[in-house]
């Protein structure tokens, strides 16, 4: 059975579609090669790599290498494929929408989102949602005095829409004053910071300092020091010969056991 | 912003309000002598006078020269829940006197309603009206709307012409048919 393992090789790359023919063949599939009618080796004219084109996998199993965990993606074809992408309603605000009207909305803003979001944006946000839920009860008591029932579903689904994302600007909001009163924390321990509002606030140590007053010695002559301490050493390895060092036993080639 | 503060037909409030959350909405005047000159809001009932002078100015850029307010109280009504007997709390609407007249769009007609009830559906919610309607009277009066209690349609008056006709002779019964000869009288 020595040689089994050579040709079950061989006759896996012969099954498999050859899209690349290597310079060394083995001798069983030399005459295979004729039949099979392979290209000669070519690369395409642009040298960066095909997006999102899954290569034949070895042993033709198409779940090969896709993992949600790792960072490799799916490359093969998804449940998405084939929908069409959404996009945004082309949106005029009326006294009294339809219900088809009412329900081309999309989702709510999350706060991922808004985390990138500067105030400004945050705050043009809000009164858009505020604007548009006057418009939304607006609608729905002129929906309830001329009794159209339908429509009800929709616009409160849009309405819940907008309450969520206002929910996620106060979210957002929330989290950035709990950062700041944190970091305003840090910053009262902090010696490099000046909180005086007077003068520079941020004054960068060098991290030597530290060390050097605690051990109660001038920046100025803690440097000659280290310096002196270097060449000592640098010193004394330069006066050593390497080649007259002695060789220990662990060194020399010993017979394995 | 001095653009702005020359543009202002009176005193702003001084307080900022950065985030508000309370909902205003248009009502539509239900009496036609209301003028195009007037808006009527259904407000928060810790709304005041200015403050809605202030939010129509820096929301929607709505001049106003007056404001009227009115605190309605709600009727009596059981709560669905628990079926205690409660008040509800009281509606505030403030009338304001715009600067510039706003008139409402008209209202949808019966082709454009079609939008939102198909003709069975408006039937549908129109029965269930009418015995919602029943069944509050039965509950309130211990008797149940009789058909003559109601308002006589078309239909009912000709019926009631053809069974007249009948008893009287002025018409003959006849439903097109030849009887067979059996079930004649000897």
């Amino acid at each position: 059975m020595a040689a089994s393992t050579p040709i079950r090789s061989s006759i896996g790359r012969v099954l498999q579609p050859a899209t690349r023919c290597s310079a060394t063949t083995s001798s069983l599939n030399l005459p295979l090669r004729a039949s099979l009618s392979c290209p000669p080796n070519t690369s395409s004219f642009s040298t960066s790599a095909p997006l999102g084109e899954r290569r034949a996998t070895r042993d033709n199993n198409r779940l090969r290498g896709l993992s949600s965990i790792y960072r490799s993606g799916t490359k093969g074809r998804m449940a998405v494929d084939g929908f069409p992408t959404p996009r945004p309603a082309d949106y005029k605000p009326k006294a009294l929408p339809t219900p088809e009207e009412d329900s081309q909305h999309g989702r709510a803003w999350i706060v991922e989102e808004l985390r990138h979001k500067s105030w400004e944006d945050l705050h043009g946000l809000w009164w858009v949602c505020v604007k548009e839920r006057n418009r939304i009860a607006t609608a729905t008591r002129e929906r309830q005095r001329l009794k159209l029932v339908v429509g009800e579903d929709e616009s409160k689904t849009r309405n819940y829409e907008i309450w969520k994302t206002m929910k996620a600007i106060k979210h957002t909001l929330t989290e950035r004053y709990y950062a700041w009163e944190e970091a305003r924390e840090l910053a009262e321990k902090d010696p490099e910071i000046d909180l005086s509002g007077e003068g520079n606030p941020y004054t960068p140590r060098d991290y030597l300092e530290e060390e050097m007053e605690q051990l109660g010695l001038d920046s100025e002559a803690a440097a000659q020091q280290g310096e002196e301490k270097f060449m000592e050493e640098k010193s004394a390895a330069e006066s050593v010969d390497p080649s007259s060092l002695p060789k220990t036993e662990q060194t020399q080639s010993s017979p394995r056991v | 912003m001095a653009a702005a503060a020359a543009s202002k037909p009176f005193k702003t409030g001084l307080k900022q309000v950065f985030l508000p959350d309370h909902v205003i909405t248009f009502c539509r005047p239900t009496r036609q002598s209301q003028l195009p000159q007037f808006a009527t809001f259904k407000v928060p009932l810790h709304f005041n006078k200015l403050d809605m002078r202030d939010y129509l100015l820096h929301a929607y850029s709505v001049a106003s020269l007056g404001v009227r307010s009115a605190v309605m109280r709600q009727p009596v009504a059981r709560n669905p829940v628990t079926r205690r007997v409660q008040r509800p709390p009281a509606i505030k609407y403030m009338t304001v006197e715009l600067q510039k007249p706003f008139v409402w769009p008209k209202e949808p007609t019966k082709e454009e309603r079609k939008q939102w009830h198909d003709d069975m559906t408006q039937k549908r919610f129109e029965l269930q009206e009418k015995q919602e309607k029943q069944m509050e009277t039965y509950q309130k009066y211990g008797k149940l709307v009789n058909a003559a209690g109601e308002k006589r349609t078309a239909d009912r008056t000709k019926l009631a012409k053809q069974a007249k006709d009948l008893v009287s002779g002025a018409a003959k019964w006849d439903n097109r048919r030849e009887l067979d000869p059996k079930w004649t009288e000897s």
